[in-house]
């Protein structure tokens, strides 16, 4: 039992380990997509900001006659004030440099320099570590008329950026993450209810293993009818070779008594025992064992046989009956819907249409029909009636019942028509069908084997 | 008439090769299929039984490769009861008829006595030729109308007439088909036993049944001749 668990993981593992696997991606995909949209969205957000503060200092910078920033008044955005805040911002010419108070103490500064102008320069995540850095580039109109070059920037730590992506990651995973362990959760709540049936057959079955149960008996959802229907189709079937084992077994033993007390009183007598009379004997005990071992062989067959289609079985015989008996003029008429399937073992069906077809043209006139078509209607497959007919003398109600008669112990059974009928009987019934005989239209006999619907 | 017998149980294989020779038949005993095919293939068999669970090639494998070789003897086969399947596959390339398993000795007699009369072309068991009347399959021959007795070679040699009729049949044929394999017999008793039944079937030599065709061998007369 270990080992055969050890080897194939329960069903509830499976699917766990299948659905988290899946979770986990999806999560992943779904985690991967917002952090993409929020970095982006945070991204411009600082681009904004770092404009804003451009323009700030473009609307309050002045530039003297000797081509130097000057900053007139203290700016509106108190950070570029303060020193040891993390939003910076300059203005600088080819001939001098203004830069926030902000930037007091900062080490190492910001690395600014002048751009062409008419043009802007952002440096955003891709800093890596270096500044965050807005900064366009304009022409200055001095008093004397001369055009300087002015570059206007605002700087941002890049850690402000860093940190504000990384508090809002660690929020997205941790409820991605809740979300993940409430979905497990559910699943593994709904696992349970749906494989609750199979735990239920699972204990039926094993309260049949300890003999306290004959059968599936309890209610299950539909998927799960083919299972426990064909599970009590197999256990029907084991007990019934089991059964016809040991009446074989009963019957050897029953049939052998009879010859072995007279071999032994031969033996024991005063009077020397003659060689025929006893090899006589022999051959009656070896033909009891041949038939009952045969009978024992019948009886293991497959509990779920498959579909045999039985025309072309009926036209075969048909055809070999005619030529064995070609010298009485033989004729063979075959009759039914080439489709129709028995669903009983193949040799079984050989051996009922055979024998049956065997009889009907030893004791009939040269006329025999055989026929199969369509019995009751069944749920999932219909019923099957095979009738074998011939223009013989037919059979009497006595004799029918002499010949079919249940409980007849094998050892009575004598070789001919009453062995090989006895034989077609019990075939039918192992395989849940029954053995039907009347009068023919044709005059003879008319046997029909019915095998009932599922 | 020369009968195959190929059949893997020693015990039986033995009784019914004891039981044709009791009938006055030449019998060859193959106790597995190679050698079954080697038997019905290369010697002239008239008649073969083939038991069809085989070591060695198959029995049905035999009565393929008999018939494949355009073989026409009669071919009887032995299976167990539940092989109807095996039987009638066996009987659609080319057996012609079976015994099943366990059989009565006499029922497989006569099987074989019923085989060799229809492939001779004969439908009822008694055959007629002029007076003479033999029924093949009680083996009793009457001359008009009185029961005569025939010693077992005699009877033997006058039913494969009865089976050839109108044929011109061989010392070496009548040889070969009535005699087993090592029994070596002296060509000259084959023409002992001709005289012998010349005598019988015709005392007063007014009918002269069989022909001796110089060189060639025998001829029985047919009832129209």
């Amino acid at each position: 039992m270990a080992a055969r668990n050890a080897a194939s993981p329960s069903l509830l593992v499976r699917l766990l380990v299948g659905a988290g696997l899946a979770l986990l991606i999806a999560l992943a995909a779904v985690g991967g997509a917002i952090d993409r949209v929020f970095t982006n969205a945070a991204e411009a957000n600082m681009r904004e900001r770092l404009e804003a503060v451009v323009y700030l200092i473009l609307s309050t910078i002045e530039v003297d006659e000797t081509g130097q920033p000057v900053m007139p008044e203290s700016l509106a955005e108190p950070r570029l004030n303060r020193p040891g805040s993390s939003l910076h911002g300059g203005a600088m010419t080819p001939r001098g440099e203004w830069r926030s108070p902000s930037l007091v103490g900062v080490a190492p500064q910001p690395n600014a320099r002048l751009i062409e102008r008419g043009t802007e320069l952002f440096r955003g995540l891709e800093a890596d570590g270096n500044w965050n850095v807005f900064a366009i580039g304009l022409g200055w109109e001095l008093p004397d008329g001369e055009i300087v070059d002015l570059t206007i920037w605002a700087a941002e730590d890049p850690n402000r950026l860093r940190m504000e992506l990384a508090g809002f990651r660690e929020d997205l995973w941790r409820w991605l993450g809740l979300a993940g362990v409430l979905i497990i959760a559910g699943q593994v709540g709904l696992l349970l209810v749906i494989l609750r049936p199979l735990r239920r057959v699972a204990a039926e079955v094993g309260e049949i293993e300890s003999g306290r149960r004959g059968g599936i008996e309890g209610r299950y959802p539909r998927e799960l009818r083919p299972l426990t229907d064909n599970l009590n189709a197999l256990l029907a079937a084991e007990r019934d070779n089991a059964r016809r084992y040991s009446e074989a077994l009963a019957d050897l033993a029953h049939a052998l008594k009879t010859p072995v007390a007279v071999l032994r009183a031969r033996l024991e007598s005063s009077e020397p025992a003659r060689p025929s009379d006893l090899s006589r004997h022999l051959d009656d005990m070896e033909q009891i064992i041949r038939r009952q071992l045969e009978r024992a062989q019948r009886s293991t067959r497959r509990a779920l046989p498959g579909a045999v289609a039985v025309r072309p079985i009926l036209e075969r015989m048909g055809d070999s009956l005619e030529r064995l008996h070609v010298e009485s003029g033989l004729r063979v008429e075959v009759a039914g819907d080439a489709g129709l399937v028995a669903h009983m073992d193949e040799r079984d069906l050989w051996e009922v249409c055979g024998n049956l077809m065997e009889n009907a043209a030893k004791y009939g006139n040269g006329s025999l029909r055989a026929s199969v078509r369509a019995g009751e209607r069944g749920l999932r497959r219909d019923g099957l009636i095979i009738e074998i007919e011939d223009d013989g003398p037919g059979i009497e109600v006595e004799q029918v019942e002499r010949l079919l008669k249940r409980g007849q112990r094998g050892d009575e059974r004598r070789d001919g028509q009453g062995l090989g009928l006895s034989i077609v009987r019990e075939l039918v019934e192992a395989n849940g069908g029954r053995l039907q005989v009347d009068r023919s239209e044709l005059g003879g006999a008319r046997f029909r084997v019915i095998l009932p619907p599922r | 008439m020369r009968i195959l017998v190929v059949e893997d149980e020693t015990e039986l294989r033995e009784l019914l090769g004891r039981a044709l020779k009791r009938q006055g038949h030449a019998v060859d005993l193959a106790a597995d299929g190679t050698n079954g095919l080697h038997f019905a293939t290369e010697y002239p068999v008239d008649l073969a039984i083939i038991d069809l669970g085989l070591p060695g090639e198959s029995g049905m494998e035999i009565v393929r490769r008999v018939r494949e070789r355009d073989l026409k003897y009669p071919v009887l086969i032995l299976t167990a009861r539940s092989d109807w399947q095996d039987k009638v596959e066996a009987l659609e390339i080319g057996a012609d008829d079976y015994v099943t398993k366990p059989f009565r000795i006499e029922e497989l007699m006569a099987r074989v006595n019923a085989l060799l009369r229809r492939s001779a072309g004969h439908a009822a068991p008694e055959v007629r030729v002029g007076p003479l009347q033999v029924n093949l399959s009680s083996q009793d021959v009457r001359l008009d109308g009185e029961t005569m007795e025939l010693t077992t070679f005699e009877y033997k040699v006058l039913e494969y007439f009865m089976l050839h009729p109108g044929q011109v049949v061989s010392k070496m044929e009548l040889n070969e088909h009535l005699y087993d394999e090592d029994a070596d017999p002296d060509s000259n008793v084959i023409e002992v036993i001709i005289g012998r039944l010349r005598r019988k079937l015709d005392p007063q030599g007014d009918w002269q049944p069989i022909e001796t065709l110089r060189g060639r061998g025998y001829r029985f007369r047919r009832d129209e001749d």
